[in-house]
């Protein structure tokens, strides 16, 4: 080594150097000092002065007020500011209202009125519960975030969730509020009665989705609060078109998946889990006829494209302009707003026992590793409170405000894009009925109940079969679940 | 045998100095060297690989402390009607795309292996699939794929055939998958295939028609046995690829229609991160690991009845 080169002796020192230099520094600067600060002072003052009178040799002397300016040099010690509260929200894309008004409108004003300050992330649906559940793992869940009826039990249960019920009593008047429809998907322990652990924005609906040039090329009467399915399956037949072998209109949709099956069954006086949500009550003879009568619609009244028709339509057979009626979420308005025919909304048939409209709200729920929970309540309250619920800029068509004053304004029911049976939904809010979101929603219903009826929709099973199927499978996945003492 | 060893008999050959095994000093000075792999290889491979075997044990869903259950995992899974139809599903797919996989790309392997003009040409376009990313070709083969408004339809239309309803099908799904699992692969195989076909001698080729062999005795009897081992390796390697198939049924289908696409690495994606099952994502994870192990060691057993390694 020649002696030009450094030693490793001596690099080690002058990094022990540089460090300790470096933790010197940052502890000089974690203690306030006085500084010196340059201040101009201006000033008012009165000055005797001595002038001669013009055209004289006489001296007087006369009394003016001048204004002098001054810099002055000063020694202030700044203390470290108090930290101000700072709250972090998060919510899937559109999950609790659109995004940018959010930004540029819902939070300015909370900022406004509270003076905290909160940041906001948005990403997709996917994405966001990943990173949700990554967060809880890890300690580092936002404030408050978006809350899904499909995961509201489940964060309850696991502890993630904060009781809010505490905070509605003591804060809000709940009768101004739509609490009269099901929130079972927030209750916890038990879905009928036990205590909140999200509070509503927003909630959606259920609404029977027509046609209205198809039925008008039809000759066909429009729906209205009269139809039972009976009347909705008759309508269908009517409409139904059929050329050669290809069906050219359909006349409905079958009722399939959580949105249609679930209130169909319900209405009909049949259950999907037990109202405890521990046992799986498909195989109910009232169930069994609810799904035979929605698979009979396409293998035996061929009214209906089975689901593997309805697939080959990338925007969906009613926004292609095939398929008369269909039963959908009501959030399904805005993607239908700018189509180019004439639709409107109804109201969801009755069927044998009563009339079930799904629904269910989306909501904000308070992370219980949060630090600020009384001002994450705080951001909760302002946004169900009448100047955030009235806005209505971040609401898409179909969605409604939780604030019953706001639902029942002229200002929402006179939105442009909202249906002309726009106030259907506000008279079915007492049947709102949700889908029995109950703990490992996503795994028993949308994966395990779907796949395994869509063998009965495809006439590939009977509905016997594809029922004790999905029941057996459904009641193993509900026996793995640590339900609440 | 260790470098030095190696180099031992040349050293004394010069009748120089004598190279000793390194001591501890000379590891202590390759060791910062090695540690940034040695680190990285226990904390990104081995270590994960412990955990999940140890995971597989237990029931975690992330949110709570993992929960000792034994066994309890690979009992509940033979138990479940979806893990054989799920494991049954795989098995399928492999059959499937295991002929065609290492066949066709040896056959256009055989025609791109030539000296002719835009043979690079010819043979980039056939290597072009392999370098678009999957989630493309998948999207680009749903449209192809679409019962009412696809390519495919529209071109069995015009020849007087209703096609099948494809992806939209359970009869259909998984051929529709297969398909375009071969079409994508080819271009890697065939690239393999291609060096090992470099690798025949020419002489061969010129005995062999002195002797009077036509053009397909000559790829029967010695292109063919030669390519044995380049073969066996496109088996091996194929049947582990399509065991784990995730991407195509992941874009394409999300394991429908009615669970006939379901393959066990979407099983496990979806049993761990979307339900999180964490331990018995881990366990379904460790019984593909075997299954592909024990059928490569069976592969490697029978390689001595048919690969010919000269």
């Amino acid at each position: 080594m020649s002696r030009s080169q450094l030693t490793r002796r001596q690099v080690l020192r002058g990094l022990l150097v540089l460090g300790s230099g470096t933790a010197a520094l940052a502890a000089c600067g974690a203690t306030p000092t006085p500084q010196v600060i340059k201040e101009v002072v201006t000033s008012v003052v009165e000055r005797e002065v001595t002038k001669v009178v013009e055209g004289t040799p006489q001296v007087v002397k006369e009394t003016v007020v001048v204004k002098e300016t001054q810099v002055v040099e000063k020694e202030v010690t700044v203390q470290a500011q108090q930290p101000q509260i700072q709250l972090k929200l998060m919510s899937w894309d559109s999950g609790i209202g659109d995004t940018k008004k959010i930004n540029e409108v819902t939070l300015p004003g909370f900022l406004a009125a509270t003076g905290i300050k909160v940041t906001y992330e948005a990403p997709p649906w996917g994405e966001y519960w990943t990173k949700i559940q990554t967060l809880a793992a890890s300690g580092g869940m936002p404030d408050a975030y978006g809350q899904s009826v499909a995961y509201g039990w489940d964060h309850a249960n696991k502890k993630i969730s904060l009781d809010v019920q505490p905070f509605v009593e003591s804060d809000l008047n709940q009768a101004d509020y739509f609490m009269e429809m099901e929130l079972g998907c927030h209750r916890y322990p038990s879905p009928t009665k036990g205590d909140l652990y999200a509070f509503p924005v927003r909630w959606v609906g259920e609404w029977l989705f027509y046609n209205k040039d198809i039925f008008d090329a039809a000759g066909q009467k429009y729906p209205d609060d009269t139809w039972t399915y009976d009347d909705m399956l008759v309508a269908a037949k009517n409409l139904t078109k059929v050329s050669g072998d290809k069906t050219e209109i359909w006349g409905m949709q079958a009722p399939a998946g959580h949105v249609g099956l679930d209130a169909l069954i319900k209405a009909n006086g049949g259950l999907v889990l037990s109202p405890d949500y521990k046992k799986c009550m498909l195989d109910m003879p009232e169930s069994v006829q609810s799904i035979q009568w929605a698979v009979d619609t396409i293998l035996k009244h061929k009214v209906a494209p089975s689901p593997s028709a309805i697939s080959g339509f990338t925007e969906g057979p009613f926004a292609s302009k095939v398929l008369a009626m269909t039963l959908d979420g009501s959030y399904a308005a805005d993607t239908w707003k700018k189509a180019e025919f004439n639709w409107d909304v109804s109201f969801v048939p009755k069927g044998t026992k009563s009339r079930v409209m799904y629904g269910g709200p989306d909501s904000i729920s308070i992370a219980r590793q949060s630090k600020y929970k009384e001002a994450a309540w705080a951001l909760i309250k302002y946004w169900d409170g009448e100047e955030n619920q009235m806005r209505m800029e971040d609401l898409i068509i179909g969605g409604v405000p939780f604030l019953k004053k706001a639902a029942y304004s002229d200002k929402f029911l006179t939105r442009a894009g909202n249906p002309k049976g726009i106030k259907t939904i506000l008279d079915m809010a007492s049947v709102l009925r949700g889908a029995d979101f109950g703990s490992q929603w996503m795994e028993w219903r949308v994966t395990i109940m779907n796949q395994e009826l869509d063998q009965a929709y495809l006439g590939q099973r009977s509905v016997e079969d594809s029922v004790a199927a999905a029941v057996k499978a459904i009641d193993q996945v509900l026996s793995t679940i640590e339900w609440p003492v | 045998m260790a470098a030095a060893d190696i180099a031992a008999p040349a050293a004394r050959a010069s009748g120089g100095w004598r190279l000793r095994r390194p001591g501890l000093a000379q590891w202590l000075e390759a060791l910062p060297f090695l540690l940034p792999t040695i680190i990285g290889f226990f904390v990104f491979v081995a270590g994960p690989v412990i955990a999940a075997l140890l995971l597989g044990f237990t029931k975690w869903d992330l949110l709570t402390p993992p929960k000792w259950i034994g066994l309890g995992n690979y009992t509940q899974m033979a138990h479940m009607p979806l893990f054989w139809k799920t494991l049954g599903n795989t098995f399928y797919y492999t059959l499937l795309y295991i002929v065609p996989g290492v066949a066709l790309p040896f056959i256009v392997a055989v025609f791109m292996n030539q000296k002719t003009r835009l043979i690079s040409i010819y043979r980039s376009v056939f290597f072009l699939p392999v370098v678009t990313s999957t989630v493309a070709v998948s999207l680009v083969w749903a449209w192809l794929y679409n019962p009412e408004f696809g390519l495919l339809n529209f071109f069995l239309s015009k020849i007087g055939i209703k096609g099948p309803l494809w992806l939209a099908d359970p009869k259909t799904a998984m051929l529709s998958i297969v398909i375009m699992s071969v079409w994508k692969g080819l271009g890697y195989t065939m690239v393999i295939y291609l060096a090992g076909l470099q690798g025949v001698p020419q002489e061969l080729y010129e005995a062999a028609s002195i002797d009077g062999a036509g053009r397909w005795r000559r790829h029967l009897s010695v292109t063919l046995p030669l390519m044995t081992p380049t073969i066996f390796f496109v088996a091996v390697t194929t049947i582990m690829g399509s065991l784990q198939v995730f991407e195509q049924t992941y874009i394409l289908t999300q394991g429908g229609p009615a669970y006939s696409t379901t393959t066990l690495s979407w099983y496990i994606y979806v049993q761990a991160f979307q339900w999180l099952h964490m331990g018995f994502g881990c366990a379904l994870a460790y019984v593909l690991f075997f299954i592909i192990m024990i059928l490569t060691l069976i592969q490697f057993r029978l390689q001595r009845l048919w690969v010919f390694y000269g």
